[in-house]
């Protein structure tokens, strides 16, 4: 794995109203909206008990009930991406490296396949650095 | 990892909500952080007092940490304290289990340890530290 340059926690709620095929899109960080992606790995309640608000985190159970989309501008970059994949606990603390993406955050997605994960909150650490945009 | 050198630090932990900054010390150079563990269900006698260690759960996944630079320019922004455990401890007598047996390494990040805070969601009321070692390029 790369070494990390910097690092920042996203938190999104999932509402206890979604249900199977709800679309639950990412906050706006702004530290992140010029940052180039260079991981991300996720959590369940086992690593990280709760967010910052005191949500819960999804459960070991739930969090196959979740799919994660990635989209850059227009591009959906990462489509239906299962989030237990970025569990790095289950892989000796290895996260998912993506090949220096910009997201447009806030078109980014979670989406539910099951209603399990409903009122619950989901963790991204996002890995990234900053670096200028090369002319087009 | 190999360390080159390393310093750990040991953060007194206490109120919920509330960002704990490392103790301070006298001006140090600040040194390129390649790694950073976490210790965990351990006990260390340091300068003839005892520092105790939260067992692993529930509590340490309620442990969030910032790392800045001098200039308070955070680099590591809400970081679940987990990701730096290498053995958690379940419950005594249950040996050690590894978690995380492939550290991260960083990009010797200027991380000063004065900048740095801990913030927790629970209360600790036992004098519990939180041991946090830095591991240094040079």
């Amino acid at each position: 794995m790369r070494p990390i340059q910097r690092a920042q926690t996203i938190f999104v709620t999932i509402p206890a109203t979604a249900s199977t095929g709800s679309k639950v899109f990412l906050p706006d960080i702004p530290e992140l909206r010029e940052a180039v992606i260079d991981g991300i790995e996720t959590y369940t309640d086992t690593q990280l008990g709760f967010d910052l608000t005191g949500t819960a985190i999804v459960s070991a159970a739930n969090i196959s009930g979740l799919v994660l989309n990635l989209v850059q501008e227009s591009d959906r970059r990462a489509q239906d991406f299962p989030l237990q994949s970025l569990l790095a606990v289950a892989y000796g603390g290895l996260y998912k490296e993506f090949s220096g993406w910009r997201l447009n955050w806030q078109k980014c997605y979670l989406q539910l396949v099951t209603a399990g994960p409903a009122a619950s909150a989901v963790a991204l650490n996002v890995f990234y650095h900053y670096e200028a945009r090369k002319p087009r | 990892m190999i360390r080159p050198r390393s310093e750990t630090f040991f953060v007194p932990l206490g109120n919920a909500y509330v960002d704990i900054y490392f103790p301070k010390q006298s001006a140090k150079e600040i040194r390129p952080v390649i790694g950073i563990t976490a210790y965990l269900g351990r006990s260390f006698n340091v300068h003839s007092e005892p520092y105790y260690l939260q067992p692993v759960l529930p509590n340490l996944r309620t442990i969030f940490l910032t790392f800045r630079d001098r200039n308070s320019n955070e680099l590591l922004t809400d970081q679940p304290a987990w990701q730096y455990g290498t053995a958690v401890q379940f419950a005594a007598p249950t040996p050690y289990v590894p978690v995380m047996t492939n550290p991260r390494t960083f990009a010797a990040l200027p991380i000063d340890p004065q900048k740095t805070s801990v913030y927790s969601l629970t209360t600790f009321t036992g004098g519990e530290h939180l041991a946090l070692e830095f591991i240094y390029s040079e």
